[in-house]
């Protein structure tokens, strides 16, 4: 399926893992068609071996973002995939935690360097 | 000075006071003058029957001087030249009372005893009814506008001692530090309110993303109470630490905590707890693929 119309968050493929770099604020419409492309984008690459979400980019996530980028993640686990999400920044994490964002089951990591290694289960997971 | 307090032409305003209220003052001031030394000498003997005269003026010396300064004060006074300079010496008063500690009780007391021995000497003055019935309400009005300068610089005074104090309370309350690479320790000492978990919560969270901290230690045996508001608090810590990436656990926890956390039906879920630090320290080095080995 080709579609004319992309959401402008790239996905890049590095050892394995599918980074996808979220940059501008988030919209609805944005998420869904992204949401479409990395599905398919997993579904298609029968070697992917876990996928990252690089948050660095986001000043601010509101309840709703965060709950659609939820909903990705959970999307994406019943293909049989991993979720790690990186780069928080610590506004971020702080309102996120006053908004009384559900966080439970989300693996995070601060940089890609340890996304990667949890990837390649060098860490050990709590 | 605080940006709400109003000039001396809004305070003549704002009291009422006219241009005949001054002239009464000013008229008033030769006989008022003549008479002060007596009047403060009674004032002294009121004063002396409080205890606040011992705390306060038992030198003789400060005595003297404080006396000096009451002489001025009541000529400004009488001078009823309402102007900025004025207003700024009437602060000073205030600012003066609130930095020895002198409390507002007895200064109003003091204000209001020199207020009836005014009322009394203008019994003695021969002038009609009606003119000393307009001078009473000008000393009135005078004497409470001073007051209300002298009370609200006072306060001032008093709430910037609050702010600073907690300003270095907040400054100390959280030395999140590193104790190893990638392992930050928090020990918390005192209360935990709602304002004090959020700064414990965005310094940490920045100290993790400065050192690139994977554990974090919070410390908690040197806090007295924890009920549920507590234990929400760290929970909430506890979730923001993990979506840094970043393990927290929670060491120090007495056994009174631990049986208040369960009877109060707290659910601490996949939190880690210790009792103690060196059980925290060593799931954090096992996360950290390290060992403390003894030589």
């Amino acid at each position: 399926m080709e579609n004319w119309v992309k959401s402008s968050i790239p996905l890049q493929l590095h050892k394995g893992c599918v980074i996808a770099s979220f940059q501008l604020d988030l919209e609805e419409e944005q998420l869904k068609l992204f949401r479409q492309e990395l599905l398919n984008f997993i579904v298609k690459h029968d070697k992917v071996r876990g996928i990252i979400f690089d948050l660095s980019g986001l000043e601010i996530i509101d309840l709703i973002d965060f709950n659609r980028i939820r909903n990705i993640i959970d999307m994406i686990k019943l293909t049989g995939y991993k979720t790690i999400i990186s780069g928080l920044k610590p506004s971020v994490v702080s309102s996120l935690i006053l908004l009384d964002a559900d966080i439970d089951g989300l693996i995070a990591t601060l940089s890609l360097d340890e996304a990667f290694l949890i990837v390649d289960k060098k860490v050990k997971l709590s | 000075m605080d940006e709400f307090s109003r000039n001396a032409q809004q305070l003549c305003e704002l009291y009422g006071i006219t241009p005949e209220d001054t002239e009464f003052i000013q008229k008033l001031k030769d006989i008022a003058l003549a008479g002060l030394p007596d009047m403060v000498d009674s004032w002294y003997v009121w004063l002396k029957s409080t205890p606040e005269f011992y705390e306060f003026f038992s030198d003789p010396s400060t005595l003297e001087r404080v006396q000096k300064m009451q002489f001025s004060f009541w000529e400004q006074f009488f001078t009823a030249n309402i102007d900025g300079s004025y207003i700024e010496s009437r602060r000073k008063v205030g600012e003066v009372h609130a930095r020895i500690g002198l409390s507002q009780e007895i200064y109003l007391a003091g204000v209001d005893h020199f207020l009836s021995l005014f009322v009394d000497m203008l019994s003695t003055i021969d002038w009609s009814q009606q003119d000393l019935n307009k001078a009473r309400r000008a000393l009135n009005k005078m004497v409470h506008m001073d007051m209300t300068i002298i009370v609200q610089s006072y306060e001032s005074i008093v709430n910037q001692k609050i702010t600073a104090q907690s300003k270095t309370l907040m400054a100390m309350s959280t030395p999140v530090t590193q104790i190893w690479e990638g392992l930050l320790l928090l020990p918390v000492v005192g209360l935990i309110d709602s304002r004090r978990a959020q700064d414990i919560m965005d310094n940490t969270l920045t100290q993790i993303s400065t050192n690139h901290a994977q554990s974090f230690i919070l410390d908690i045996s040197g806090v007295a109470v924890v009920d549920t508001a507590v234990a929400n608090h760290l929970i909430k810590i506890t979730k923001a630490t993990k979506l840094m990436g970043c393990e927290c656990i929670i060491s120090g926890l007495s056994p009174a905590v631990a049986q208040t956390i369960v009877e109060l039906g707290i659910d601490v879920g996949t939190i880690k707890t210790t009792a103690n630090l060196r059980a925290a320290i060593e799931i954090a080095f096992d996360k950290l693929n390290m060992k403390i080995i003894k030589q």
